[in-house]
């Protein structure tokens, strides 16, 4: 029977020359190779420079079906140039009709079944692994995601006024510690993404997920909400500072200090009183140690009420402002104040100098945005901010060196 | 050897069944009443390519945005809605109803029917499916188009987070096509089951009907998952029930837990939204199944298998919704079972790359354009296929949900998959459709000009993900490093654009002075070339009579040199799936008398019908008096919109017209 022809498939030599031919394999390898060859690391959200245990078993993973697929895609990708280049028309003769061969068609069912169950049981070994690990995680930070910024508490570090420690959009990690966040909204869906840190988890409303890992490398990781959450979903950003503990503890100190509000904290050259405009902003904003709280958090806030909006404690050691939107300096914090929705569409933030007529409430005046902005930016510990840690983490350091 | 299966024709000596009256086939009327496969086939076409067209524009204002950091071309707001459009409009209104269009065209001609099982239903699909997108765009025109993305996750759709129209046109407009979609493919499954020519078995079927028959059952089986999702939602948002609220604001401001769950929206989406994935790629398939033996002068390798893949990939479509759903945290017990359902699509899916190449293994290939759309399909589906699996990779995937590798991957399945063969299958049944053959230069101009613009778009959103750049970002800062690869995608994009151009202009030119192409100019096996190019509006004068899956090359190049077609006894309770009896009548007698078309023989066709474009109107003002403002009617204690209402009413008419029409 012509369709049980095996010999068939070996075929006949082609006549173009071997250097011709291998030029598509090559290109296609070249191509294959771009993809490891660094493309994806220059970037402070790259997903394939861990710097996690956790991360580094899923890059493992990545890796071995990485190689797999391009394997996969070098063989297909030749089987099909081979034959597209070898078996061109060349006369009107009707070659052999051959309908099928059921050998060749059942290995090529089995043998791809075999490899994806080389892959699936390193895959399931990891699933299990990582969620056995949120078990055992004992530092434990609350997050909260908002439209469009996050709140991170410490539940287990008291604060002040019977509140744990609460900071916004940056948080730090002592160097070591085995964390987990908790991801709670009370809004919509959002996503907590470090991508040097661990893969992502949903913030599900009504939900309590959890992400562990252990901060092992210090430095600063940039993370992002990665599932869609309305308007300015692309300025959601935020950073996880891992930091060596006595770091952490000399920042914790500092936040427990009361802000510089008059007669709260000796004078020093670069503090300055809080000017009385920014009574205003205490009826979202909290600062820690100042009696003037109104604002609630966590679950209790809802973006319409009060208590929509971050945490300012220590708003001078942050390097962002907005969620990511910009720098932390003077001259953008003066733009941010009065130009609120322009700089970010849709923040619940109202501008409180525009005049009515723009969209504004024109509350404050020019010399009240300058006198805010330089009372924001003094609020630092005493001594200075903690050091800066390198963005995206030393390479150099060994996971396994690592306290 | 007539048979309650195999009906033949009644058509000895010429004699007629039923008279029926001449259909005009000219004007604006013609075309609003026609119930004729073909020109409903057409109608899809060209309105499924307009809104391709316009989601492919916004595509590109989307890369202008996305070519450098810190760009304002559109804000937040419009971004969003183009995003959300792009999607929505592409999946629903661009690659399904071109899949219809080729159903609609195609499957009856292959089957060697005069149309389909119902015609009027199928015009009313038609004008259904318009109406949906014409709401669906009609969000522009009021400032509102949909904003909340094309899956539209709760509590983002709630009245609460979204106040606006928008949602309310997305969730109406897809509510209506979601009715076009069911009338059609009950349409098609009715069709391909009892209009199949005498002989024609269902392994016999040319295996686009295959593929058209599955896709079918699948949207019969998962549109009702997302019709109850939309109404749940509507629900929700006009009544104040709380499905997929975790919270409610009180009047107090304090947040209060409501009962719902918004993760109750995703399984509904995706159970749908999965099997939707497949919708829009088994027809492609079916279309490179048909255009690859045909230019490799080969019958398909492994027929059989290549039908049981395309079922497999269907059925285990059902079973892997979760996998949209990795990173929302079902736990590791639901993650692990998913993860290797999602594996399981891998060994269906590699079966027909491979098959198709042991196609052209040994063939003698001749690289029309349409073949090299499909052969662009086999290898460019193959990277969509490849980044799929290791999505099924739980963890991997807890990095690459929701980034730019997504993006990339499901590119390379839809416009490296779908598209391409929408293409190929354009290039390939043009002459079927006007007689004319598209210019070959041109055609290969085009695809290669899409090739190159196809991989310079998408393969470097592989390098966006892996930097970490997340889907539906607006924006981006220069710190991100995305900008290298998002500049060179935006080139890719204006590529792909400028080949579609060079398509439009080979169309147009085809109009003008394109070449006449015969009935059969490929020398293609199936039955819808054994009439004229284009078709009689009756399709055949005599119902062919099928003795092989590829009856023309059987008739003109012999059985023997044919060889044996694998037919497999295949028995599904008690119903002989494939070894049909092969009719008495030799198909080769009737070559002659079967094309020839006569004015003087009448054939029975239905009726053209105004009554289901009434109905479908009806439908559209029925959602429309939703959506726009429009005088309330009191009745009772409520107040319903007064446009609705008298949608319902001509709806009403048009279905009650519609039964009691008189037969042709």
């Amino acid at each position: 029977m012509r369709l049980r022809a095996p010999g068939r498939f070996s075929g006949r030599s082609g006549r173009r020359g071997g250097v011709a031919r291998a030029f598509p394999l090559v290109a296609l390898l070249a191509v294959v190779g771009l993809v490891l060859a660094g493309c994806g690391e220059a970037s402070p959200y790259s997903q394939i420079t861990p710097r996690t245990e956790k991360a580094s078993d899923i890059q493992w993973l990545y890796e071995l079906i990485f190689w797999l697929a391009a394997l996969v895609f070098v063989g297909v990708q030749a089987f099909i140039i081979y034959t597209v280049l070898r078996w061109r028309r060349r006369n009107e003769d009707r070659p052999e009709q051959i309908h099928g061969n059921r050998r060749l068609e059942l290995a090529w069912t089995i043998i791809p079944a075999v490899v994806l169950l080389a892959i699936f049981i390193p895959t399931a070994q990891v699933i299990f692994d990582h969620a056995a690990a949120e078990e055992e995680a004992d530092f434990v930070v609350d997050v909260y995601a908002k439209q469009w910024w996050w709140e991170f508490h410490y539940p287990d570090i008291p604060g002040v006024n019977e509140k744990p420690v609460i900071t916004a959009n940056e948080v730090r990690i002592p160097q070591g510690a085995d964390v987990v966040f908790n991801l709670r909204s009370n809004n919509v869906y959002h996503a907590f993404y470090v991508p040097q840190l661990s893969g992502k988890n949903d913030v599900v409303p009504g939900h309590n997920n959890k992400m562990q890992f252990v901060a092992d490398t210090p430095g600063e990781y940039f993370g992002e909400c990665t599932e869609y959450c309305g308007i300015a979903h692309a300025w959601m950003r935020f950073k996880v500072i891992v930091e060596p503990e006595e770091n952490f503890n000399a920042w914790v100190a500092a936040y427990r200090q009361p802000p510089p509000v008059a007669d709260a904290r000796p004078e020093t050259a670069d503090v300055v009183e809080a000017p009385a405009s920014f009574g205003t902003c205490l009826a979202c904003h909290n600062i820690s140690g100042t009696n003037a709280v109104a604002a609630q958090d966590g679950y209790q806030a809802n973006v319409l009420s009060q208590g929509a909006a971050p945490n300012l404690t220590l708003l001078g050691c942050r390097d962002h402002i907005g969620a990511g939107v910009l720098e932390n300096n003077r001259d953008n914090l003066i733009q941010w104040l009065k130009n609120t929705k322009e700089v970010k569409s849709g923040t619940y933030m109202p501008n409180y100098y525009q005049p009515a007529e723009q969209g504004g409430l024109g509350a404050i005046n020019d010399q009240q945005v300058e006198e805010l902005a330089d009372y924001l930016l003094s609020l630092k510990p005493a001594g200075g901010c903690p050091p800066e840690q390198p963005v995206g983490g030393t390479a150099d350091v060994s996971l396994s060196d690592a306290p | 050897m007539a048979s309650i299966l195999y009906p033949q024709p009644q058509l000895q000596g010429g004699t007629q069944t039923v008279a029926r009256p001449r259909h005009s086939t000219r004007g604006l009327w013609s075309w609003l009443t026609t119930v004729d496969h073909k020109r409903i086939g057409i109608l899809y076409g060209v309105s499924a390519f307009a809104f391709f067209l316009l989601a492919g524009l916004e595509a590109l204002v989307i890369r202008m945005q996305l070519v450098r950091p810190e760009n304002s071309l559109v804000g937040e707001q419009r971004y969003n809605e183009l995003f959300t459009m792009h999607g929505t409009t592409m999946i629903f209104l661009a690659v399904m109803p071109l899949g219809s269009a080729f159903f609609n065209y195609i499957v009856p001609l292959q089957l060697g029917a005069r149309d389909v099982a119902f015609p009027r239903l199928n015009a009313f699909s038609f004008w259904t499916f318009l109406a949906g997108g014409l709401i669906l765009n009609l969000s522009w025109l009021a400032n509102a188009a949909p904003d909340q993305g094309w899956y539209g996750y709760a509590p983002l759709t709630s009245k609460f987070f979204s106040p606006g129209d928008n949602v309310d046109y997305w969730a109406l407009g897809l509510q209506v096509l979601g009715i076009a979609s069911l009338a059609a493919s009950f349409n098609f499954i009715v069709t391909i089951f009892n209009m199949r020519a005498p002989g024609m078995t269902m392994m016999r079927l040319p295996i686009f009907c295959w593929s058209t028959l599955i896709v079918s059952v699948l949207i019969v089986m998962a549109f009702p998952a997302i019709t109850i999702a939309l109404a749940l939602l509507s629900f929700d948002r006009f009544t104040g029930t709380s499905f997929f609220a975790a919270f409610n604001v009180a009047a107090d401001g304090a947040i209060v837990a409501s009962g719902g769950d918004p993760l109750l929206w995703q399984h509904l989406f995706w159970v749908f939204g999965h099997p939707e994935v497949y919708i829009l790629i088994l027809p492609a398939f079916g279309i490179v199944s048909e255009i690859i033996p045909v230019f490799s002068r080969k019958p398909l390798f492994g027929y059989a298998v290549m039908v049981y893949a395309i079922a497999a990939i269907a059925f285990l479509g059902f079973g892997v919704w979760v996998h949209h759903m990795f990173t929302t945290g079902l736990g590791p017990t639901p993650d692990a079972i998913f993860s290797g359902s999602t594996m399981l699509i891998a060994i269906p899916t590699g079966v027909k790359i491979l098959n198709w190449t042991a196609t052209m293994w040994g063939g003698s290939l001749k690289f029309t354009t349409a073949m090299l759309f499909a052969i662009g399909l086999v290898s460019q589906f193959t990277i969509g296929g490849l980044s799929g699996v290791m999505h099924a990779v739980v963890p991997v995937d807890t990095h690459h949900q929701d980034t730019y590798f997504v993006v990339a991957h499901f590119h390379y399945v839809l416009f490296g998959g779908s598209i391409f063969a929408l293409f190929g299958g354009i290039y390939y049944w043009w002459p079927k459709f006007t007689g004319k053959l598209l210019d070959e230069g041109l055609g290969k101009i085009h695809f290669w000009i899409q090739f190159v613009g196809f991989n310079l778009a998408f393969f470097p959103m592989h390098f966006l993900g892996l930097q970490g750049m997340p889907r539906r970002y607006s924006g981006y800062g220069r710190e991100s490093g995305w900008w290298l690869w998002n500049a060179v995608s935006t080139a890719g994009a204006f590529l792909i654009a400028l080949g579609i151009l060079v398509f439009l202009l080979n169309v147009a030119r085809t109009f003008a002075k394109g070449e006449r192409a015969g009935d059969n100019p490929w020398d293609a096996a199936t039955p819808e070339w054994m009439t004229s190019s284009p078709p009689p509006v009756y399709n055949f004068r005599q119902i062919p009579t099928i003795s092989h899956r590829d009856p023309l090359w059987v008739e003109k190049y012999g059985a023997e040199a044919h060889g044996d077609e694998q037919e497999l006894d295949v028995t599904i309770a008690g119903v002989t799936l494939a070894k049909g009896e092969v009719p008495d009548e030799a198909p080769v007698e009737q070559a002659e008398t079967r094309v020839q078309a006569d004015d003087e023989f009448d054939i029975h066709l239905p009726n053209p019908s105004y009554y289901p474009l009434l109905a479908s109107i009806g439908i559209g003002m029925a959602a429309l008096g939703l959506l726009v403002a429009n005088p309330a009617l009191p009745i009772g204690a409520i107040e319903l919109p007064s446009l609705t209402l008298a949608g319902l009413l001509v709806m009403v008419t048009g279905i009650y017209g519609w039964s009691f029409e008189p037969a042709g």
